[in-house]
């Protein structure tokens, strides 16, 4: 007996639970991609905050590698006490000294030097007095020529300013004269 | 009385309620996790970071100074300055200088053979920054050229003796003169400052100083000798 052909028939995929909602299969996406997002999340954030652990811990070397570095200069400091002890004491005589040094040219020993420079031959102090901006030259001349030799000398001097006080000419034919020099 | 069908909506509500934060319980408890974290451990790291970097600064700036004083100083000479500190020593002295600025003073009027026929020392009150000044008030009297000549040499001698003021009345080739001078002292510093101090090294006026400081001659204190012995046999005749 022949067999018989079998009926061909095209079965096609039938969906017994029905069509997929696609509302709810869009939702499974989303929450499948927060939860991906929020692992992602939350790992970014933890190596950022090991990354400042990280860093924290750098500069506290940092400060610790400083620190050994400052000890080191200030002990080596302290081995040149010597030195640093007699630059000190210079300093603090040339200071002093230079307050106390006058080295102005209204100085009283400046402007004493100044008289015998001023005065001429023949020439006598009769007064001076000499102090801190004050200047006063009383001197006796013989003769009229000396005065002019005098009074030529103190006008051609450092001072700036001079004024004359007083000229007289007394019976034995001296002239006395008296400037005030500043 | 609610309906079966409002007891209906009310659970089902309920449970899409609870369906959504089961949903998003991950998401959320990932955010109180970085909140809390944020709060605690990350803002703690950040404060101490800036407070790190700010010491790190700090101490490096000091170090920096630590270490210009300390080349400073070994490039110092120790030998030039124990004869720069010598010098100024004696010539503002640690101790009063009165004494040998007074035997300064005898010996060059004696040198320059001028009369000295008054003396008087005194302690100036109000002296300047440390320092001390003895006051020497003296009358001379000589020729003008000896007088300036003695002051001169006064002024070229160590202790520093510097004239204040002169008053000078002529008689004749003579001349009648009242110095006041001046001479300092001063007690050395005690302690060093402290040693993140910077060191200051010495200027140009502070060298100028010590060259006349090193041109000055150096005072010794004379000593008395005693009269000899009267010829008299009875010294009260």
């Amino acid at each position: 007996m022949a067999e018989t052909a079998q009926p061909q028939f095209l079965v096609r995929g039938i969906n017994l639970a029905g069509a997929p909602d696609t509302a709810k299969v869009k939702k499974t996406k989303v929450e499948g991609l927060v939860k991906r997002t929020s692992f992602i999340v939350l790992g970014v954030y933890l190596l950022a905050l090991a990354s400042l652990f990280g860093t924290n811990f750098f500069f506290a070397a940092r400060l610790s590698t400083l620190a050994r570095t400052g000890e080191t200069l200030k002990s080596q400091i302290k081995a040149l006490s010597q030195t640093e002890t007699l630059l000190q004491t210079v300093k603090n005589r040339t200071d002093l000294a230079s307050s106390a040094i006058d080295t102005s040219p209204q100085a009283p020993d400046r402007l004493l030097a100044q008289v015998s420079t001023m005065l001429p031959p023949g020439g006598q102090i009769a007064e001076v007095t000499a102090q801190k901006d004050k200047f006063n030259v009383s001197v006796t001349l013989p003769d009229s020529q000396t005065l002019s030799v005098f009074l030529k000398n103190v006008t051609t001097s450092q001072f700036s300013s001079i004024e004359l006080q007083s000229l007289t000419l007394n019976t034995t034919g001296n002239y006395t004269v008296a400037v005030q020099i500043k | 009385m609610s309906t079966f069908s409002e007891n209906t909506n009310i659970e089902s509500l309920e449970n899409d309620v609870a369906g959504k934060l089961r949903s998003y319980s991950l998401p959320l408890t990932v955010f109180v996790v970085i909140a809390i974290l944020s709060f605690t451990a990350g803002r703690y790291v950040v404060n101490n970071i800036f407070s790190l970097k700010d010491q790190a600064s700090q101490l490096s700036s000091e170090n920096g100074g630590l270490e210009q004083k300390r080349q400073k100083l070994t490039s110092m000479d120790k030998n030039v300055l124990t004869r720069q500190a010598q010098v100024s020593v004696l010539a503002i002295p640690r101790e009063n200088s009165g004494l040998t600025a007074l035997s300064a003073v005898r010996s060059q009027a004696f040198e320059k053979g001028i009369d000295l026929t008054s003396l008087k020392l005194s302690e100036v009150e109000g002296s300047q920054r440390g320092g001390k000044e003895i006051g020497i008030q003296i009358e001379v009297s000589g020729t003008l050229g000896n007088i300036l000549e003695f002051v001169q040499n006064l002024e070229k001698s160590a202790p520093i003796v510097r004239l204040s003021k002169v008053h000078m009345v002529g008689l004749g080739e003579k001349v009648q003169t009242d110095l006041e001078l001046k001479t300092f002292w001063a007690t050395l510093p005690k302690n060093l400052p402290p040693v993140t101090t910077p060191v200051v090294l010495l200027s140009k006026k502070d060298e100028e100083l010590l060259r006349e400081m090193e041109q000055l001659n150096a005072t010794t204190l004379s000593n008395v000798t005693p009269a000899s012995a009267s010829a008299r046999d009875n010294p009260f005749e």
